[in-house]
């Protein structure tokens, strides 16, 4: 089997059982990899209504199709879940090189099952598997243990996905660490802390194999340069993703103090371009077989949070965890991300629960006596960093936050619930959707819940020459290339997820992908796969892959309960105008939202009352099993 | 006698990498008519380097903290933004 290496690895910590089985070529064709196959397999292998942090969730790690090649930014891995943060379907993309060394080690997909007695760590190299002990390593933050592995292993290539204390203590927002790279949403370190599972480190020296060397590489070629022409790429490279903040700041994008204002006086101070003009900066890096390295790594060498190193920030941290709590002082706000990194930790959901608490506070619907003495006042960055521990470790008000912003807003009553800025459960990304319409349409629909890699509409921006274009495929007009339009946001949703679907599947990074210049489109993307895989596939296959994938997660959530009324918008957005800045007086309403969505379901044929996938939408999709578990269930909507 | 001619103010912001070239904020007049591609022209021949990346698919410019497209008029007491572009997550 070319490009992948032809094996599942199934581990059951409740039995300490191993087993693999020899990857489908049906599992292959209909969903192609990583996020697809690990949608298929979470469908399989889940009893619906499970309780997330019980034995029966099963937690997924899958390679993207190409990782472990040279195609460029290749190296996603897709971990897959049933969410505690939603009970819904749950799956979290991270880049790196863990993926392409599970692959190096003899395996696509990783399916772990059950539940350890006793804190475990699984090794796993060249197609042989350990169940280990790791007494000695629960409790120890990330860095520590990563440390522990380096030590005791001390080879360059070893890849190590781990959970801090976060996760052992099933913060429902803790994240799973890959080196500096964060699998953070919706709780999937919880799902590995719940399994009593520490780590997996794995090292691999087997080849992936290409069907088509020569053509590979000349397609593989045309898109690195491409991108190398491309002059969006600079930026990221220069500041990583927190350069994004002067610009969203312009705008008066840039939410601030948990989404009642857009624009924040001294947010330079926690830009990108600021970190790298003061020094703060010191290092950048890439992932799998990446060119333009945005990650970043950064170190404070004076001051109170002297020593502090870490990975990131990246904007959405900085976000978060910085405009959102109104905290400005940049030493903080690297202290904060450096804490969540090394507990495991989501960095939106935290900065999310702590700005929510803070709104609570100023509104005085929590007391100091419920804060623990704490002053939650907007701005104050230690409060912050002191908030983190106490959530981490489940301490004093920590233990309510560390439940997400729905369940703290249940426990706290009142209007709390009203500014609180999840959907599903899932804290949202932070991103000002009340003047960009179709993103708005894209986080009420995320199965996972409001997230920016599921389907960040940029093209409805119209920035560029491919955006616009784009635009004009897919609505006949570049006239809808605006974000603060309704009209048509349906359709341009819709092709986003299925090419967000196909490029999680072939685990490649959506920058190259889906960003502004939109330069590996759908036609590079299949010719990528079809030379290395041997498999011949078409720009509207391969979306048509990204549709079935969007299906099945969609159908897992309706499996679980999940109706129209999920698919929802936080309420402050549907009802608070946008207080200032040129946006000024914008909502996306209720009935706004209420046509888009008609519109969506419509496109995909999912029932407009219920939202769920008619018999011959899923049959149409090659989705029998699918269709015939949801009649069973009485899930199939009537015409 | 003498023609007056009616001008405006624009004030233009530069980000990082813009304003090692060119200076954090200036000031510039334009006549009453001018539009946003006047804007672009002259930057592009007062700044050398600028005139490597002076359209908007290279670079973005926000006028009043919007896109915007290269016909657009500009109007006394603007505020003009340059910026790489970027995204972000």
């Amino acid at each position: 089997m070319f490009t992948y290496s032809g094996k599942l690895l199934h581990i059951d910590l409740s039995k300490e059982n191993i087993w693999e089985e020899t990857l489908s070529q049906e599992y292959v064709n209909k969903f192609i990899g990583g996020r697809g196959i690990n949608a298929a397999l979470l469908w399989k292998w889940i009893t619906p209504e499970s309780d997330p942090l019980g034995k029966k969730n099963v937690l997924i790690f899958g390679a993207g199709a190409l990782s472990g090649t040279f195609a460029p930014s290749s190296g996603r891995t897709t971990v897959t879940c049933k969410g505690p943060a939603t009970n819904f379907y749950l799956k979290s993309s991270v880049g790196g090189h863990w993926g392409p060394e599970l692959k190096f080690a003899g395996y696509d997909n990783l399916i772990v099952h059950g539940m350890a007695k006793r804190p475990v760590y699984l090794w796993i190299k060249d197609n042989k598997v350990e169940i280990k002990d790791a007494s000695n390593l629960w409790g120890k933050d990330v860095q520590d243990t990563e440390k522990y592995f380096y030590e005791q292993f001390g080879n360059e290539r070893l890849e190590i996905a781990c959970i801090g204390p976060g996760g052992e203590n099933q913060v429902k927002f803790a994240s799973i660490m890959i080196g500096h790279n964060t699998a953070g949403r919706g709780g999937v370190g919880a799902v590995m802390g719940s399994k009593m599972l520490k780590a997996i480190v794995v090292q691999g020296k087997q080849p992936i194999r290409i069907f088509d060397a020569e053509k590979f590489c000349k397609v593989v070629l045309k898109a690195i340069k491409a991108l190398g022409e491309f002059p969006g790429r600079k930026g990221l490279s220069l500041y990583g993703t927190a350069g994004l903040v002067p610009i969203r700041n312009e705008m008066h994008l840039f939410p601030t103090k948990n989404f009642q204002e857009d624009y924040l006086e001294e947010a330079y101070q926690i830009s990108g371009q600021y970190l790298s003009e003061k020094g703060f900066l010191i290092n950048r890096f890439g992932c799998s077989a990446c060119g333009t390295s945005c990650h970043r790594f950064t170190s404070i060498e004076k001051g109170k949070y002297k020593g502090t190193k870490s990975g990131g920030p990246e904007y959405e941290t900085v976000a978060s965890l910085g405009a959102g709590c109104g905290v400005t002082e940049t030493e903080a706000v690297l202290k904060a991300n450096d804490l969540c990194n090394r507990y495991g930790l989501d960095t939106i959901s935290t900065g999310s629960v702590i700005q929510w608490a803070m709104e609570c506070r100023e509104k005085e619907l929590l007391s100091e006596k419920e804060t623990g003495g704490l002053d939650l006042s907007w701005g104050d960055g230690e409060v912050v960093i002191e908030l983190i521990r106490k959530i981490a470790l489940r301490q004093g008000i920590g233990d309510l936050l560390a439940e997400g912003v729905k369940r703290a807003a249940e426990q706290i009553g009142k209007d709390s619930w009203r500014w609180a800025i999840h959907v599903k459960g899932l804290e949202q990304s932070r991103a000002e959707v009340r003047a960009r319409k179709g993103y708005a349409l894209a986080l009420a629909v995320n199965p996972r819940g409001p997230d920016h890699l599921h389907s960040q509409v940029y093209a409805e921006d119209g920035t560029t020459p491919e955006a616009r274009a784009l635009i004009k495929k897919i609505c006949g007009s570049e006239e809808y290339a605006s974000h603060t339009i309704p009209e048509k946001r349906g359709a341009i949703v819709r092709w986003h997820e299925d090419c967000y679907a196909a490029t999680d599947a072939l685990g490649l990074c959506t920058f190259v992908t889906l960003s502004r210049g939109y330069l590996v489109d759908p036609q590079l993307m299949s010719k990528m796969y079809t030379y290395a895989s041997g498999i011949n596939i078409g720009e509207d296959e391969l979306l048509n892959v990204g549709r079935r994938i969007i299906t099945i997660e969609k159908a897992f959530n309706v499996r679980e309960g999940a109706t129209r009324k999920d698919d929802t918008l936080p309420w402050r957005f549907m009802n608070e105008p946008i207080r200032s800045g040129p946006r000024a007086g914008m909502v996306t309403s209720s009935d706004e939202l209420g046509e888009m969505l008609d519109e969506y379901y419509d496109l995909h044929g999912w029932d407009k009352k219920t939202s769920w996938p008619f018999k011959e939408t899923l049959e149409g999709l090659k989705l029998e099993e699918v269709a015939r578990e949801l009649e069973s269930l009485g899930k199939i909507p009537k015409r | 006698m003498k023609k007056q001619i009616m001008a405006i103010k624009l004030k233009i912001k530069y980000y990082l990498p813009f304003d090692h070239l060119m200076g954090k904020t200036e000031i510039v007049e334009f006549e009453r008519s001018a539009k946003l591609r006047d804007v672009l022209e002259l930057l592009t021949k007062k700044y050398k380097g600028f005139a490597q990346s002076n359209t908007l698919d290279h670079i973005v410019i926000l006028l009043n903290g919007k896109y915007c497209k290269i016909d657009w008029p500009v109007n006394d007491g603007d505020q003009i933004s340059v910026l790489i572009p970027l995204v972000g997550g």
